[in-house]
């Protein structure tokens, strides 16, 4: 669905993106994520043709977008950041508007408002004016406007920002099922929408893609060094000593909680050393009362990708 | 085509939905419905005639054109909708001239009420009823929608280039002036005859009070048809170079 090769964007003085390639599957949900100024609202830009490449191509649909743009674009439904929209107009006469510049017939205009105000959620607010809208109804209108010309991909720049948690979470089942029917690209800063609704996550640091996979096998890919928490009674520094003698643990760490337990963190390079642990406390005599494997968030693995790159390199 | 008009009426209805279009119609009318009223009264025969009217109607372009393009570009740039509107299917080229087109209608839809103004001054003056006719009356109209027409085309790639809406309007303001004063103070430019004639063809006023008296000049229909295609295509190829 959507073919980029070697996408470089040089404004003056810095590149915005570097010379970025992926691929997008017909029918795939991915997730694009980044720090702030990464480039993901470059690439975007660029994806649907607002701006142009220094270098490179992208290609939706089998139409490049800089040779064919009005062919490309109209397999696009585009919702940009911050979602502008006309604040003068009243909603119907502003999708009627967007239906027409988006060449949607005459005759099915009426019937494809409908369809996506019903969609949307804006069937009861047709006749009132846009800029009396509150925030998240407006972003719900700039959604029904992406969906008019029932586009096979769908491009959103953080289609959830400045919204309230209810209003997050309409627009987040909304996204739900309109993965059904369309490829969808998402940019976001809200981690846990991506885990709940993407199938693939591509993360942009500095204008480079530093990751693309499913939220499972990144997190599989950070477990090289898992991390188990277990609670144990006794002499912390005994403990911690015969702990690191377990061979493939890095470090121990421990806090002491109440009535001499002590909490460890164990980071180990071993796929799971909980059955070790345990046959060592049994070995030993020591009282265990809890012990578990701690799953690494996405956040964890935005924060280890993102934060150092030499570190992400060295990874790969 | 069909894109066309909806971005035509778009822009169209934009003016009449914010205050900016009854604020140019109500300052508009307001100046050269005084404007011509002085003229009448002062009694000078020139001045009563098309001639007087397109005089006034002259002058307040100077304001109008720049105040009416500014936001053409400048606005959809600031809030953003610059972008929904061009990854729509729609040409650089369509989006232009649609645009183009609205402001122009607006411009002659707000020209149009000062015909009235010459209905009254027939009316109640029959002695200059010669000096009120059909055909200078055409050719001076059509005249104010040509020079009209280069000016908003000047003033939409000022507003394209910027996404501030005050610094377009003093830009295309600037450049107006040159069309404006150039020929208006033709003796006074300078002593040099080259300079005065340069400044001869390009005067606004001149072309205007030659049509208002019936003269038709194929030269200025050539000028401001060119200028106006000129800055239409300098006015997509800003959009296309701001990517």
């Amino acid at each position: 669905m959507i073919k980029v090769s070697n996408l470089t964007k040089q404004f003056a003085g810095h590149t915005a993106v570097d010379d970025v390639s992926f691929e997008v599957g017909r029918g795939e949900i991915v997730g694009f994520l980044g720090p702030n100024g990464a480039g993901k609202t470059t690439t975007m830009r660029m994806l649907t043709g607002f701006l142009h490449p220094t270098r490179g191509a992208v290609e939706i649909a089998g139409c490049d977008v800089f040779e064919d743009p009005i062919e490309a674009r109209r397999h696009i439904g585009y919702m940009p950041e911050s979602c502008p929209l006309y604040h003068e107009m009243r909603v119907d006469e502003y999708l009627k508007f967007r239906a027409q510049i988006k060449g949607v017939a005459r005759k099915a205009i009426r019937g494809r408002r409908d369809i996506v105000k019903e969609q949307c959620g804006l069937t009861d607010v047709g006749p009132r004016i846009i800029g009396q809208l509150s925030k998240g109804y407006r972003q719900r209108v700039g959604l029904a406007d992406s969906l008019l010309h029932d586009p096979d991909l769908l491009i959103l720049d953080e289609p959830t920002s400045g919204l309230d948690p209810n209003q997050i979470r309409e627009v987040r089942e909304l996204i739900r099922q309109l993965a059904e029917r369309h490829t969808l690209l998402l940019s976001t800063h809200i981690l846990p929408e991506v885990e709940m609704t993407c199938r693939r996550i591509l993360i942009i640091n500095k204008g480079k893609i530093v990751a693309s996979d499913s939220p499972e096998s990144l997190q599989k890919r950070l477990e090289g060094d898992v991390l188990i928490s277990a609670e144990i009674a006794g002499d912390p520094s005994v403990i911690e000593a015969t702990l690191k003698s377990l061979g493939t643990v890095d470090v121990v760490s421990h806090e002491p909680l109440d009535n001499g337990w002590n909490r460890y963190r164990i980071d180990s390079s071993a796929p799971d050393i909980r059955t070790m642990v345990f046959e060592c406390a049994v070995s030993k005599g020591w009282k265990l009362r809890e012990l578990h494997l701690e799953s690494r968030s996405l956040e964890d693995i935005f924060v280890a990708i993102t934060r150092d790159d030499a570190v992400t390199e060295a990874k790969r | 085509m069909r894109t066309f008009f909806a971005l035509w009426k778009r822009e169209l209805s934009a003016m009449f939905l914010s205050p900016i279009a009854y604020v140019m119609l109500m300052f508009f009318l307001l100046v050269t419905g005084c404007g011509f009223y002085w003229l009448v009264k002062e009694n000078l025969e020139v001045m009563r005639s098309v001639q007087g009217l397109m005089v006034v109607i002259w002058a307040c372009m100077l304001i109008v054109v720049p105040v009416l393009t500014m936001r053409t570009f400048a606005e959809e740039r600031k809030n953003g909708t610059f972008e929904t509107m061009m990854t729509a299917p729609v040409k650089d080229s369509t989006v232009v001239t649609a645009k183009f087109a609205g402001v122009l209608s607006f411009f002659m839809l707000m020209c149009a009420p000062t015909l009235l103004y010459l209905v009254i001054a027939r009316l109640l003056a029959p002695e200059a009823a010669h000096l009120i006719e059909a055909g200078p009356i055409a050719a001076g109209y059509l005249m104010v929608c040509l020079i009209g027409a280069a000016f908003i085309a000047m003033g939409m790639l000022a507003s394209a280039l910027t996404s501030n809406q005050i610094i377009a309007a003093i830009s295309t303001f600037s450049v107006m002036s040159i069309f404006f004063f150039g020929g208006l103070f033709e003796p006074h430019l300078s002593k040099n005859p080259m300079v005065r004639e340069i400044g001869g063809y390009l005067s606004a006023a001149l072309h205007l009070m030659e049509a208002a008296r019936g003269v038709f000049d194929s030269r200025s229909l050539v000028l401001y048809l060119s200028v106006t295609v000129f800055f239409l295509f300098a006015t997509v190829k800003a959009i296309e170079a701001r990517r």
